[in-house]
């Protein structure tokens, strides 16, 4: 499924003939495929985890806690650490 | 000798499919083809492991083997020397084939001296170390953060690649 969806997404990448890619072998490609794609870094790039399974669908690729734009409500990591912060700047520790 | 007994593991991944020995990421890659009883192995940047991991098999089996560009995998590419010799001096740049064939004890320098002597062609040579050492290995970009250059390449790499063309000289006399 992994491999599925990463083909997708590299083979929406394949234009006309005016668009030329340098692939990992340093070989110019006229009309990319999608074996030229492998191992640049529009591969890695659309690398996931998730899947159709219940467990895995709403899987994230990288931590949200390293994403800034990530939204996100509630008690977090972010805010506790801010209030913690907070805290040890009173008491003078930091 | 054939091209079945290069499949490594039984995995899946690995298939026969015409002249070509296969490894299967994302789609089938050619990696391995028999011309004249000589084994050719494409130096393809995108299968590092799968390399080493045959180069060792066949090493073990103490046959011919040399190495070849992945475009020689597409049937109306023509024949051309300088592009093998460039994938040969371009692969060894990468520190995936750099460190793994000196892991596996693969003398690399030897195998590419044989090939050109095979094919006869040392002139085409020094005009694409040239071109390799100048665009590849001693890429760099000026940090001035720092005050430093930064290479795309590793030191290792680099003092390998500065007294490579004397080995293959040297390499060539013994």
């Amino acid at each position: 499924m992994e491999d599925q969806k990463v083909i997708q997404r590299i083979t929406s990448l394949r234009r006309g003939g005016w668009w030329r890619f340098k692939d990992v072998n340093n070989i110019t490609r006229q009309e990319p495929m999608v074996q030229d794609f492998i191992g640049s870094s529009y591969n890695f790039m659309y690398k996931t985890y998730t899947s159709k399974r219940s467990d895995t669908k709403y899987k994230c690729k990288y931590s949200p806690n390293k994403n800034s734009n990530y939204y996100r409500d509630g008690d977090n990591r972010e805010k506790q650490r801010v209030v913690f912060l907070k805290i040890l700047k009173e008491y003078g520790i930091k | 000798m054939g091209l079945n007994n290069l499949i490594l593991d039984n995995s899946g991944n690995w298939l026969v499919k015409g002249k070509f020995l296969m490894y299967k990421k994302y789609v089938n890659i050619p990696i391995c083809f028999i011309e004249d009883d000589v084994y050719y192995v494409f130096l393809d940047v995108k299968l590092p492991k799968q390399v080493l991991k045959l180069t060792k098999e066949l090493m073990k089996m103490n046959v011919e083997f040399y190495f070849t560009t992945p475009e020689y995998s597409n049937p109306k590419t023509k024949l051309n020397h300088n592009l093998v010799i460039s994938q040969y001096l371009f692969a060894y740049s990468r520190p995936q084939f750099f460190y793994g064939f000196d892991k596996i004890g693969f003398d690399f320098i030897r195998n590419f001296k044989h090939w050109m002597e095979k094919e006869k062609c040392f002139h085409l040579l020094k005009e694409n170390y040239d071109s390799i050492l100048k665009k590849v290995v001693n890429r760099n970009w000026y940090d001035y953060y720092s005050n430093t250059h930064i290479y795309d390449c590793e030191l290792d790499i680099r003092e390998e690649f500065s007294v490579m063309y004397r080995d293959i000289q040297i390499n060539r006399i013994i």
